[in-house]
């Protein structure tokens, strides 16, 4: 705990927060988007459709990237600073070292998301409660019964600040623990922060069509075929990361609902990930010479 | 160890460990699909259309994203009547987010109304061309809707906006279509009872246009008369007013005109009303007459 605490202090000194400012920016910006009329009937829902999908991609943006930056800074930096001989030449086992390194970059993650998701959802909830206003004003115009009204008032709520927003956050943390654990096994065997972030984005970017790939071996398998695409896709497979299975939020911006059987699928996986990962780096960099 | 000793061996634990979750993941992917949580994966086809786009929407996070852009530039090709354009711009748009109705709903609209009328007014083609592209355009509109409505079953609102594509007079009206897409509705999807009433209502209107299926209409339109004081819309009234008096129909314990009009002047009205409406599919039988004694009784 006492290395992620410091770890925390560390990257938080590098004013790494200054991202909030921008993502700020982005989200009110968005409060202006119109896109309900493109069609034959205003679907008022549709902009908060469009508000929810540039959030979350902005929210996905920042902690992946927070993420593998944290991480990969993090040990060339004890090396260049020596505080990891300071570190390791006491009783600290290595495992708890890579350990209280990664939760530092879980916590600072964390609290950003903390930070952008209240932010979004208070600025969400404001513009539902704006639309719904609205809307039964011109209903009432229009002499539409209560129950019409009440019945639409409810269609802008299902897109609104839900629990199913909160499953979208999470899924998002979890991705971002993937990378960062990703960027920690990387990172014992590399050389310099460039390529742990090189080959970490790497990872990520075959992990994001890792499906496909699973899809195609598992179907031409199943048909007995046998060609080099397909050993390719076996290996992709087994050797990568589903990142897309982390990807519900896709469906939270449609204002699906997401069962807690399924979120807690979700976290298995990711969690699953991340401890492969950092079981592996401790592996690695268990007998290190450094 | 050596270095490259323990690549491998991090290599064989990673494929050892992937062997054993592929099967629970393949599972969950399922299953998040099948809850339309995660978005269906790109074939090598539609990757392929997408272009450099296929590549960016790889990032499953920035696919609604992309799609509204998309669908921003619908109204690009809508003003320069490029149709061809607003096609491809709808295809990558539900492509890109397939599980998001509204894309279905416009794509379906641009198609089915704007395109076909487009063409049905360019007076530098040929009459017959004009109306074959006119219907062909519907047909595309149409398509669109179902396979929008396919992909997203217990959306309303798609299902309605297709219901309104077949019983257009501007468009090609055909009720035997409306009135089956309503009875798939009221079969499939889970309504509230502003929409089962919608629905049935909208029901009743299409079976009543259908020659051959005037009996359920006056079934279905009795329903609704018993269920509910506000079903009885001018529409409904004479709807069953006529089918009562319907050759093929047999009404058993039919409405009275008080019953159904409650007085003389109300009723001179709404049937007035009724057969001043150009719709030729409506039935009128024995309503003129009808018309008539009521206007000798008041007399």
């Amino acid at each position: 705990m006492v290395i992620a605490g410091h770890t925390f202090t560390q990257l938080v000194r590098m004013k790494v927060f200054y991202f909030l400012v921008v993502f700020a920016v982005i989200v009110f910006g968005l409060q202006f988007v119109d896109m309900s009329s493109l069609g034959a009937v205003k679907a008022v829902e549709q902009n908060l459709r469009v508000m929810k999908g540039a959030v979350f991609f902005a929210i996905n943006l920042f902690s992946v990237i927070l993420a593998l930056s944290a991480t990969a800074l993090l040990l060339p930096k004890d090396v260049e600073d020596r505080t990891l001989y300071t570190i390791l030449c006491k009783p600290v086992p290595r495992l708890d070292y890579l350990i209280g390194k990664l939760l530092g970059v879980i916590g600072l993650v964390g609290i950003g998301l903390l930070v952008m998701d209240g932010l979004f959802c208070v600025l969400l909830h404001n513009r539902v409660d704006a639309i719904i206003v609205e809307q039964t004003e011109a209903l009432t115009r229009m002499g539409r019964s209560a129950e019409v009204i009440e019945q639409q008032a409810e269609l802008v709520r299902a897109q609104g600040v839900t629990w199913n927003i909160q499953a979208g956050v999470l899924a998002v943390f979890l991705k971002a623990i993937v990378v960062a654990s990703v960027a920690l096994l990387v990172s014992t065997f590399s050389t310099s922060t460039i390529f742990t972030i090189i080959i970490t984005v790497v990872v990520v970017l075959i992990g994001l069509i890792q499906a496909e790939a699973r899809d195609y071996f598992l179907h031409q398998q199943s048909l007995g075929m046998s060609s080099p695409m397909l050993e390719m896709t076996r290996w992709i497979a087994l050797l990568f990361p589903d990142f897309k299975l982390l990807g519900i939020e896709n469906g939270v911006i449609n204002g699906e609902k997401v069962s807690l059987r399924l979120a807690g699928q979700v976290v298995l996986v990711g969690v699953l990930y991340s401890a492969i990962y950092t079981v592996l780096s401790w592996f690695v960099f268990r007998r290190k010479e450094l | 160890m050596s270095n490259l000793l323990k690549a491998v061996v991090v290599l064989a634990m990673l494929a050892i460990v992937g062997w054993l979750r592929m099967p629970y993941e393949q599972a969950l992917s399922e299953n998040l699909q099948q809850e339309h949580l995660l978005t269906p994966s790109f074939d090598t086809e539609s990757r392929a259309s997408l272009s450099q786009k296929g590549f960016i929407a790889s990032f499953g996070c920035l696919r609604p994203t992309l799609a509204a852009v998309a669908a921003l530039s619908t109204v690009k090709h809508h003003g320069q009547s490029d149709w061809e354009g607003l096609e491809e711009a709808v295809e990558t748009t539900v492509l890109l987010d397939p599980y998001n109705p509204y894309y279905w709903d416009l794509g379906g609209w641009h198609l089915a109304y704007n395109a076909s009328s487009s063409f049905r007014e360019n007076t530098e083609f040929p009459p017959l061309k004009r109306e074959k592209l006119f219907r062909q355009y519907i047909e595309k509109g149409d398509a669109f809707y179902r396979r929008g409505i396919s992909l997203n079953p217990h959306d309303y609102s798609l299902r309605m906006a297709l219901t309104r594509l077949w019983s257009s007079n501007h468009h090609i009206e055909d009720y035997a279509k409306v009135a089956q897409l309503l009875e798939d509705m009221l079969d499939e999807v889970e309504l509230d009872l502003q929409q089962s009433r919608r629905a049935r209502g909208d029901l009743f209107f299409a079976l009543l246009r259908i020659p051959n299926r005037a009996q359920q209409a006056y079934e279905l339109g009795r329903v609704l008369y018993e269920e509910d004081i506000r079903n009885r819309f001018p529409s409904l009234i004479n709807g069953l007013c006529a089918l009562q008096m319907h050759p093929r129909v047999e009404a058993r314990d039919p409405l009275s005109l008080p019953q159904l009009y409650g007085d003389r002047k109300r009723a001179d009205k709404w049937i007035s009303n009724y057969l001043k409406d150009e719709d030729r599919y409506k039935p009128r039988y024995g309503m003129v007459d009808l018309l008539r004694r009521l206007r000798a009784v008041n007399e």
